[in-house]
């Protein structure tokens, strides 16, 4: 049986690679055979995060904020020059804002949208590009459980991820026809800095009544790479428009 | 800002009916919960470029003590 789950000769871009999520992501796919290029604001961060990673292959390291069109086209026209074909995209850039309604205005919701999902979106343009994209291609956005059941003083954060959700559901139909799958997978919560800091922030009580809610306990973020492996491989070739679950079971409740 | 200026946004943001005072307690407050706390710290970020987490909240329960906390330089009076 042929391994339907490697990646190898398949190039994978990661937004968000620095920590958490994607950074799991990249040293999976990685260990799975897959060719790297890794997005990130800043590149000695993103860079120092892998110091301690050995890659049989060194991946490429590209300083661009995502958030900018101008910066998304210009990384476009680098992987025409360089004749670089994409045959996968895992969008894991995010950030969360823990805020009640009354204090969630323009500058949250504006900036919540720009980075988890409007540089999502632009990337995806960018590789669904003909001189771009290999001949299989699979996108896989980083929702979150949040997308799907509510939460308190979540709104900003809730409403991108659902806007991730139904956004693929729509690009995995406009996409198939040249081949290019597109998924989301939704994590309830995982051991990240995004996570710690929200824990800080809530307090104990409301900490214990989360991780109360995970049957399986807190995820780790190798849990969730798993799934995107899965989704960025062959061994879900006839999966797209989905929004994959992996929650511990929070939401079975 | 001035104290009675704080006194008077803080009860704006908690929503209260009542006029507060130094000697208010949280608690007491009749719409005082988990979310206010989370607009308080956005509240006192925007106005005073403070960040405080929920756990300083534990250990305080009158406003006397978040102005404390907040830093007496950040008042004029």
């Amino acid at each position: 049986m042929s391994d339907f789950f490697s990646l190898q000769d398949k190039t994978i871009v990661i937004s968000g690679a620095s920590s958490g999520i994607g950074k799991s992501c990249a040293e999976l796919c990685a260990a799975s055979g897959a060719k790297l290029i890794l997005l990130g604001r800043d590149i000695s961060k993103l860079e120092s995060a892998f110091q301690e990673f050995k890659f049989k292959e060194k991946p490429l390291f590209l300083e661009l904020d995502i958030t900018s069109e101008d910066d998304v086209n210009q990384l476009s026209k680098t992987l025409i020059e360089k004749d670089i074909k994409i045959s996968g995209f895992v969008h894991s850039a995010g950030l969360k804002h823990t805020l009640p309604l009354k204090n969630t205005g323009t500058k949250v919701l504006s900036e919540s949208f720009t980075v988890n999902v409007f540089s999502g979106f632009y990337l995806a343009r960018a590789f669904s590009q003909k001189k771009i994209k290999a001949d299989n291609q699979s996108f896989v956005f980083i929702s979150s459980i949040a997308g799907v059941v509510g939460e308190p003083a979540n709104l900003a954060y809730s409403a991108t991820k659902g806007a991730l959700i139904s956004g693929t559901k729509s690009l995995a139909l406009e996409l198939a026809k040249q081949k290019t799958r597109v998924n989301c997978v939704s994590p309830a919560m995982v051991n990240t800095p995004l996570s710690e800091k929200m824990f800080d922030n809530i307090g104990e009580e409301a900490t214990k009544n989360i991780l109360d809610k995970h049957p399986l306990g807190i995820g780790n973020p190798e849990d969730v790479a798993k799934s995107v492996v899965f989704l960025l491989s062959e061994g879900s070739s006839w999966i797209t428009g989905t929004n994959l679950i992996v929650d511990g079971g929070y939401s079975a409740h | 800002m001035n104290t009675q200026t704080f006194l008077e946004k803080l009860q704006d943001e908690l929503e209260e009916d009542n006029t507060l005072t130094l000697e208010t307690k949280f608690k007491e407050l009749e719409n005082y919960d988990s979310m206010s706390v989370l607009s308080l710290i956005a509240f006192i970020d925007e106005s005073f470029d403070k960040s405080l987490d929920t756990k300083h909240f534990k250990d305080i329960s009158t406003v006397q003590e978040l102005m404390e906390l907040i830093g007496s330089e950040n008042f004029e009076d």
